[in-house]
């Protein structure tokens, strides 16, 4: 736990002593009006509980009181860091799709329940018992494809990263809609990248000015649903395709000192449309950054025919930095698309909730600032915060796009 | 005297027994665990033992008298110093015996049991020597700066009953003073260890300065930021002249609670910033009003004393008019559906961005950073911004 002694900063700081406040005041100790039995299991149930499990990929289950309390003062920091939920693009910038964060009132009633004493409520109360969910989520895939073996993370290693190859086995190309991952041993399995090997996918790595297929099929995340494309537009698996996957396991401390299996299988679901567009990728390069501390760095890439921007993706950049990415479009307007904070091991493809339509001579424009200062992990420590290196290698984005006027097409 | 040096129970006779109680609050007995606080009875949470009931009151007392408990704002009858407010426990007792009840009742000889006030820990953040009162990161250490005529900076430290720290505990200590102007100035242990200091020199008023200070060799350094709108005044000794009876002047309230005994009356405050009754109207709490453009001009109030607390130091009073700001936008909130909807897509991040940062302005009030602080205040102005430019004023 962080910093137990915190938890008193709760007993003593909070609400009621904003509300009866007089000049001089000590802080008092009154509890939250907001219990866990009413008021907090309800928000970690409904928000939480892919992850925050027995047995789940999170280092501590919120599904109990019990489990729940001797946290709340990491909760705290977590929520007000804005580290948790995690999703790094910052509202109010930019319209994506699906955020996963909580209300104002949901944030508020879980600060306050975790600052104001962590009542638990009605003893008598029993609150349904919640289980680790381990099921696709789409249901079942088209294709799936196990990985060829087990992995084991030694006993003396708290984390491993692995790369395995896996043959598709498709006799012909394919149209895909979606890529999706399910763990063998979910408390493990902390990120996965989900990418095709085959040579004859280019890539967006080079320089070119034109887009390209776009070998990343699927950034996976824990408690994450994957992104269906609709059948219009689609991921090509051409015949005889091989599959990379890179999973990173990451043990919790309970399972510290223990080895841990897992064998994950990757899902495939196929477009149901014979012809579509292909999803294509821009890749945004930065120059290296010098060595200059709180540095901002800004950087462009202009596009050279008409597209519409469907998602961003980050490729390579280094974590805890700030990145901001505006369309400047031809006639000098500004469309705002993301500001993403990054965080490690936290990458994931976040898809625009309309199509950005991009006219050729747009500019992308990125403003990184490599400085970005945590000030709550600062303070606190917070979990997985750590002595950030200055960052020295070229940043590496990605926009995916379609054409303006998508051509429909097989595989 | 420090209010919470020992642990010694203040007593009063009890009041008549139809006074309202406190509610009863359920506390773990281990020392260090005094933080659990359960609305139930149970088992502490942290050790296991059986907690234990207990009442919290808050109760008015004199900044350097503690003997003197009063239940209402008011000044010092010994010194005429305003009355600080603390929490501690309240119980009953009869003389010359263990009795320590919860509630008031008859003693075995007939007389009414006594009422017996009891330090918690965090129950006291006021300064106890005129100067400006922080808590530590960790929660434990609680510290106190001033700055002398003459120029001269000392930090108290205390333990979380605001106790003041071991003499060797202090000496384990090292940490140093550093003005605006970049100086440096080492803080040493003087007087054996009760207190540390730097001499820093005479500074333009009003006197910033930050303390970079390690408890141990191998802590953590920690930073404080303090303002001195001018010389912190030592607590007046008490009169027991006739001249005690007759109540000074209070300290204006402009500043921290914990400037409160920095006393800055040579400069009258500026009329907004005090009310009639001389309380900053920043540590008023007002009810949520019916209308939005009241809430929005509510809002933009709560705004400005933000960022006048931070202006003026006093950091550890920016939770109150955060959180009132904060209970402001949760209210918009539940009004955000008369917006139109792109007004909606900028209302409903900003609110949350606005809640978030107001919780930060809270964690951070305590600790004295004025950089950290700052930074949780610019983000809370700028949701408070965005707020302000989609809801109608009118």
């Amino acid at each position: 736990m962080m910093n137990a002694r915190l938890i008193s900063l709760v007993a003593v700081i909070v609400v009621a002593v904003a509300l009866a406040s007089q000049h001089g005041e000590a802080h008092k100790a009154i509890t939250s009006k907001y219990t866990f039995n009413d008021d907090v299991f309800p928000i970690f149930n409904e928000r939480c509980a892919r992850c925050h499990v027995e047995r789940g990929v999170a280092p501590m289950s919120l599904m109990t009181f019990k489990d729940a309390f001797p946290w709340a003062e990491s909760i705290r920091a977590e929520l007000i860091a804005g580290h948790m939920p995690p999703w790094n693009a910052e509202e109010g910038f930019g319209d994506l799709k699906h955020a996963r964060t909580l209300t104002a009132k949901e944030l508020d009633v879980v600060l306050t329940w975790a600052t104001g004493g962590n009542p638990q409520g009605n003893l008598d109360q029993t609150l349904p018992a919640v289980t680790l969910k381990n099921d696709w989520i789409m249901g079942a895939p088209d294709l799936a494809l196990k990985l060829p073996s087990e992995l084991t993370v030694p006993a003396d290693r708290m984390d491993v990263t692995e790369e395995f190859t896996l043959p598709s086995g498709t006799k012909e190309a394919r149209w895909v809609r979606a890529v999706d991952l399910l763990p063998g041993t979910p408390s493990v399995v902390r990120s996965a990248v989900i990418y095709l090997k085959s040579p004859s996918m280019p890539g967006p790595k080079g320089s070119g000015l034109q887009p390209t297929a776009d070998p990343v099929l699927a950034l996976w995340l824990p408690g994450h649903d994957p992104e269906p494309l609709d059948g219009r537009v689609a991921f090509k698996l051409p015949a005889g395709a091989e599959l990379g996957v890179r999973i990173h396991y990451k043990k919790t401390w309970q399972f510290e000192g223990q080895p841990i299996a897992d064998r994950s299988t990757i899902g495939v679901y196929f477009a149901p449309d014979k012809e579509a567009q292909e999803l294509l990728a821009v890749p945004i390069i930065s120059p290296p950054p010098s060595t200059a501390r709180d540095q901002t760095l800004t950087f462009t890439r202009t596009i050279d025919e008409d597209v519409q921007a469907l998602a961003m993706r980050p490729e390579d950049v280094p974590p805890n930095i700030t990145l901001q990415m505006t369309a400047v479009l031809p006639d000098g307007s500004h469309a705002p698309m993301i500001k993403l904070n990054t965080r490690p091991d936290w990458a994931r493809r976040y898809w625009f909730e309309n199509p950005i339509a991009l006219p050729r001579g747009s500019r992308i424009e990125v403003v990184a600032n490599l400085a970005n200062p945590d000030i709550l992990s600062e303070a606190f420590g917070a979990i997985g915060s750590t002595t950030k290196p200055p960052a020295t290698m070229p940043l590496k984005l990605a926009i995916n796009v379609i054409p303006a006027k998508p051509k429909l097409t097989a595989p | 005297m420090a209010l919470a040096a020992g642990s010694a129970a203040r007593q009063q006779t009890a009041k008549p027994s139809n006074e309202q109680l406190p509610p009863i609050s359920y506390v773990c007995p281990m020392v260090g665990d005094e933080d659990v606080i359960e609305d139930k009875p149970g088992r502490c949470r942290k050790c296991g033992m059986e907690l234990k009931p207990i009442r919290l009151d808050s109760i008015w007392t004199c900044p350097v008298h503690a003997a003197v408990i009063k239940d209402k704002p008011g000044t010092c009858p010994l010194d005429g110093r305003e009355l600080v407010q603390v929490t501690m426990a309240v119980s009953w007792t009869c003389p010359n015996t263990n009795i320590d009840s919860v509630s008031p009742g008859t003693c075995a000889d007939g007389s009414p049991m006594v009422k017996k006030f009891t330090p918690r820990a965090h129950g006291n953040h006021n300064p106890q020597h005129g100067g400006l009162f922080f808590m530590a990161p960790d929660n434990w250490h609680h510290l106190e700066g001033t700055y002398r005529n003459g120029g001269v900076f000392r930090m108290y430290l205390y333990d979380d009953f605001t106790k003041p720290l071991a003499r060797d505990q202090v000496r384990q200590m090292t940490g140093r003073v550093i003005t605006k102007t970049g100086a440096s100035f080492p803080l040493v242990a003087v007087q054996n260890g009760r207190y540390l200091e730097a001499k820093i020199g005479k500074l333009p008023f009003p006197a910033e300065m930050a303390a970079k200070l390690k408890f141990k060799t191998i802590s953590p350094e920690h930073h404080f930021d303090f303002t001195f709108p001018e010389y912190s005044k030592a607590p007046v000794a008490p009169r027991l002249t006739d001249n005690a009876a007759r109540p000074q002047r209070a300290p204006s309230n402009v500043g921290s609670a914990s400037s409160a005994s920095s006393a800055v009356a040579s400069t009258p405050a500026p009329a907004e910033t005090t009310t009639s009754s001389g309380i900053d109207p920043g540590l008023i709490p007002l009810p949520i009003p019916d209308t939005v453009p009241e809430m929005l001009a509510q809002l933009s109030q709560r705004t400005e004393q933000i960022r006048r607390f931070i202006d003026q130091g006093a950091f550890a009073n920016v939770y109150v008019p955060a959180f009132q700001a904060k209970d402001l936008a949760l209210a918009l909130d539940e009004r955000k559906k008369d917006l139109r909807p792109e007004h909606l897509k900028i209302a409903e991040p900003a609110i949350k961005r606005l809640v978030r940062s107001a919780w930060l302005l809270d964690a951070f009030g305590d600790m004295g950073n004025k950089q950290q602080i700052s930074e949780a205040y610019t983000q809370f102005a700028a949701a408070v911004k965005d707020v302000e430019s989609v809801f109608p004023d009118r």
